[in-house]
């Protein structure tokens, strides 16, 4: 989720999902757009096994505003109200022993003074307000951190780790950035994505070896990238398509450096490629491109960062699965898949940048 | 149906029995035995074993037209004796009538199988019922799927009128419609597809249950190098079509007004999935629907002594398991579904000490040899199978299959020796394969849920858990009086509301029982796959029951029980393990290469009854 520092924007946070979009005002209100986790209905499901024609326009997810952040998962969403998470969407399975949620936001019980959510597939984080994370969810692959009795586990504190500012979700696993700015991971390590060398999953928090400071993380389905205080960016993970920055090899073990003309100041990364924000507003796009997610005009995939032309001033970038969203001047703009009406109406692929929502 | 007078435990008595079977020549009319070559051959005079007629592709063609349509026949229940006059959907072929199953269809890697699809079934029945959440069901409206082929899903658009892939996403306006609606399915078996048993049915969502449960389905048997070896062409070889056709009769309690002989009404399977008929321990077991081997209730086949046979078992059924085995003999197995291992895998006979059958969950093959033991008489049987623990407890009754009867032997004959040979396709998928394409894992949860929007005072779960205790029976379980209380409930939503499958506010499952219709929450999500992608995914499953899980189009390397690694084999079809809870899942984990094919295709449950009320996704593979 990339989140816009200063508060004179309309937007607060946008966030990029399966197939939802939402978008966090500062009004405290949250706008969804798209499928399952965006506040939209669904309809019946006579039609489960063929095409759908996707929602329109956007709603205001639940009724209840009060919203300081939020986060888009797999068909699942994450809030925070007044502290208390709380989740929507489509989720077969309980989460922490609560059975009923929709499309309206539900609490979630047992914990509360939380700051950040993160959802991703059938597995959650939170992080409270003095840096200590909790996790819940299908605890398959070690990818919440922690031994749970329960193989779909309620939330808990993940122990043995230093306060922590971010938390990012992929496939099973999860990459944790400290306040002291040094990244964490555990879980699920099929590609490499741990970034320790090796494809053995891990158990418990550890440390993944930088020399630089870690500002900002993402992590895709199951590649990974961080930024540097010193604007520079690492990959590693999965790289079948490039997304991890380095054409010559399909996964990458270790941090990899990747190279670009100008400095780095955020990322964002879904199923197999990755947006990185320049320090002058711009946008670089890299990976899979199977619905012009990489917003070049085209499906080629890119396996080196190639800048979105004709897209200036942007403040903050996201990444849903197969998405890009980014806070432009006085505009909304999104490109990729719009299957789902994730990014308002059009067709269903947009491969270039696309204003559907003007802002302040 | 009385069992007092049917099945007999002790040899002797089956013995009796058997002999009845065989002077009363209880045979389907329109089946005969036939030859792998497809001629008549000389039967022994006890045999009533049968199988449908096989037809093989030419010149790297086959090309069938298949009719579906009423079949007014007898079947016999689970007494051989006792017959029913039947009307149930079923196929014909070409100029010939409609018969208890399809043709055998014969391929080989590289052939071309085009099946013209001709719908006469009548129109679907008037909406009677306003709110039935069920009114999308269309009882007549159909299609095929090619259960476990590796073939492109889609349309072949540049064909006029269009031709079919195994393409079953057809929404609820589509799909062939009865009246005389037809389509051109054409699947094009890749060079290196395993050889190995398959088979065909309908996958029209919503009444794949009700068709599959009437006499739809048919095998398709793909050749290869395995079929060439000189033992395994030297060995007969016998397909086991298992069907159990669902059919109101006057000792069912409750046919929800169908005429006797019929399956009109989705709550035949729905309200009581296992069946009806066959049930020998009332107390420990549930009712299950009598099992037919390509029409015939307990077939007779002979064997000589040192006689080597290959069996191909394929089990058509919508809901129950089967677990089989032979008394007295083993199963040496080569393949799981239709994928073929390199070794025999050994089933002695299940009742004894380290015995085992082979499970078959519905949807699932087993390809066999057997070599006949000593002369003499032995069961074919399927072995109770414990279905549902946890919350509830479920278990199907053994029954017998068929009757093996083992005469003075000519020649012995050989087991053809390993390692067999394995298409490439099969090799295993390692770590660093996986991790090259791109390492992607999903997690997929069958849970069958109720998403009434009831008021929680009636969704006491002390009624349930009372309901539970006094009864075993898998679905009859809730007591009348639940039932009604849930009934009247629902009514008075409904008049509320006006439409009770509107609300997506839903409660804890009841997991079993179930009454009248559980229609799942609409499930928005679609699996999008890259094309050459490696994938592991887990299905959980959150019920008591053991859910069954099918995916179209590529086969799965199963690498873990319940998160523990086991010898990784290839199926297309996997039982997922029983007494799962939402807390406790119990999980299936796979890999799966999606190569070859793009397009919108679906996972669902094999107990076709719950992939008709939602329990059921889509999977798109998108073009790189």
């Amino acid at each position: 989720m990339g989140i816009v520092q200063k508060d004179f924007y309309e937007i607060t946070g946008i966030s990029g999902g399966k197939d939802q979009t939402l978008a966090l005002l500062k009004s405290k209100d949250v706008l969804g757009w798209g499928g399952a986790g965006s506040g939209h209905r669904t309809p019946p499901n006579q039609d489960i096994c063929s095409n759908k024609s996707p929602n329109t326009g956007a709603v205001y997810v639940g009724e209840i505003s009060h919203f300081s952040n939020v986060s888009a998962g797999y068909g699942i969403s994450l809030g925070v109200t007044d502290g208390n998470p709380c989740i929507w969407g489509f989720c077969q399975i309980a989460i922490g022993g609560q059975d009923a949620f929709t499309e309206a936001p539900t609490p979630i019980k047992g914990i509360s003074n939380i700051s950040k959510v993160a959802a991703g597939q059938f597995i959650f984080a939170a992080i409270d307000q003095t840096g200590r994370v909790y996790t819940w969810g299908l605890n398959i692959d070690y990818a919440l951190g922690r031994v749970s009795s329960q193989n779909n586990a309620p939330p808990d504190l993940v122990t043995g780790l230093p306060p922590i500012k971010d938390i990012v979700l992929g496939d099973n696993f999860m990459l944790a950035l400290t306040n002291d700015h040094k990244v964490y991971g555990w879980g699920s390590n099929s590609a490499g994505q741990m970034g320790m060398g090796h494809l053995n999953n891990i158990n418990i928090p550890k440390p993944i070896e930088f020399s630089a400071k870690i500002i900002q993380i993402a992590v895709g389905s199951t590649h990974a990238l961080a930024v540097t205080s010193d604007g520079n960016l690492y990959g590693w993970g999965s790289n079948n398509f490039g997304q991890s920055g380095d054409g010559a090899h399909p996964y990458i073990e270790r941090p990899k450096r990747i190279v670009f003309p100008e400095k780095i100041t955020a990322v964002a990364a879904g199923m197999h490629y990755s947006l990185a924000l320049s320090s002058s507003g711009k946008v670089f796009a890299w990976g899979w491109n199977g619905f012009g997610q990489l917003g070049l005009g085209d499906l080629k995939s890119r396996a080196n960062p190639t800048l979105i032309s004709g897209l200036n001033g942007v403040r903050a970038i996201a990444a849903g699965e197969m998405h890009s969203l980014a806070i432009g001047k006085r505009q909304l703009l999104g490109w990729g898949s719009n299957a789902s009406g994730q990014l308002g109406s059009g067709a269903a692929k947009q491969t270039t940048p696309k204003p559907f929502l003007a802002i302040a | 149906m009385s069992m007092e007078n049917g099945i007999a435990f002790n040899r002797r008595q089956f013995l009796r029995f058997g002999l009845t079977v065989a002077s009363g020549m209880l045979m389907p009319a329109s089946l005969k035995a036939f030859s792998r070559e497809g001629g008549s051959v000389a039967v022994h005079p006890l045999q009533t074993f049968v199988q449908p007629p096989m037809l093989e592709a030419k010149n790297g063609l086959l090309d069938v037209t298949l009719t579906a349509s009423y079949l007014n026949t007898k079947l016999s229940g689970a007494n051989a004796k006792h017959q029913y006059p039947v009307s149930l959907r079923a196929y014909a072929y070409d100029a010939h009538g409609p018969s208890y199953s399809g043709p055998t269809l014969v391929v080989k890697g590289g052939d071309q199988l085009r099946i013209k699809l001709v719908n006469n079934l009548p129109v679907n029945p008037p909406v009677l019922a306003f709110r039935d959440p069920t009114n999308y069901m269309k009882p007549n409206t159909t299609n095929l799927h090619v259960h476990g082929l590796h073939v492109y899903p889609g349309i072949y658009e540049d064909k006029s009128p269009l031709e079919y892939g195994d393409y079953v996403v057809d929404p609820n306006s589509g799909g062939i419609r009865p009246g005389g609606d037809s389509r051109q399915y054409v699947y094009k078996i890749p060079k290196d597809h395993p050889e190995g048993p398959f088979y065909y049915h309908p996958q029209y969502h919503g009444s794949s249950a009700i068709q599959a449960a009437s006499l739809m389905s048919g095998a398709i048997m793909v050749r290869g190098p395995v079929d060439n070896l000189l033992e395994m062409d030297q060995a007969k070889e016998l397909i086991f079509l298992f069907q159990a056709p669902y059919f109101a009769t006057s000792e069912i309690k409750n046919n929800y007004s169908v005429s006797n002989g019929s399956l009109e009404k989705f709550a035949q399977i729905a309200d009581h999935p296992t069946g009806h008929g066959v049930n020998h321990f009332k107390h420990v077991a549930v009712d299950a629907q009598p099992v037919l081997i390509n029409g015939v209730r307990q077939p007779t086949i002979v064997m000589e002594s040192g006689e080597v046979q290959r069996w191909r078992f394929i089990n058509t059924q919508v809901f129950n398991y089967l677990s089989l085995s032979l008394d007295d003999h083993t199963f040496h197995q080569y393949t799981s579904d239709g994928w073929g291992s390199s070794t025999y895998q050994d089933y002695p006979d299940g009742r004894q000490k380290n015995g085992k059958g082979i499970l078959l969950a519905p949807g699932n093959r087993s390809s066999v040899l057997i070599k006949a033991g000593a002369t003499g008489t032995y069961l074919l049987r399927s072995l109770p199978v414990k279905i549902a623990q946890g919350r509830q407890t479920a278990t199907l009754p053994g029954d017998i299959l068929a009757k093996i009867v083992v005469v003075e032997a000519k020649e012995a004959m050989e087991l053809p020796s390993t390692p067999l040979p394995v298409s490439n396709f099969l090799k295993p998928v390692t770590d660093k394969e996986f991790a090259s394409a791109g390492g992607r894992k999903r997690s997929i949860i069958f849970n069958m849920v109720g998403n009434e929007v009831l008021d929680p005072s009636h969704n006491d779960p002390s009624f349930i858990d009372e309901a539970i205790a006094e009864s075993a029976s898998i679905a009859s379980s809730v007591k009348e009086s639940v039932k009604q209380k849930i009934a009247m409930a629902k009514a008075g939503i409904s008049k509320v509301t006006g439409n009770p499958i509107e609300g997506s506010q839903y409660f804890p499952p009841f997991v079993f029982p179930t009454y009248d219709y559980e229609l799942q929450p609409p499930n928005g999500i679609i699996q999008n796959v890259i094309l050459g992608a490696i994938e592991e995914w887990t299905v959980f499953n959150c019920n008591s029951i053991a859910h069954v899980f099918h995916i179209h189009v590529n086969p799965m390397f199963i690498t873990k029980l319940n998160g523990i690694p086991v010898d990784p084999y290839w199926c297309d079809t996997v039982a997922l393990p029983a007494g799962g809870t939402q807390a406790m899942p119990t999980s299936v984990t796979f890999r799966m290469r999606f190569q070859d094919f793009i397009g919108p295709y679906i996972l669902h449950s094999q107990m076709l009854k719950d992939s008709d009320l939602g329990l059921v996704q889509r999977v798109t593979v998108l073009p790189i």
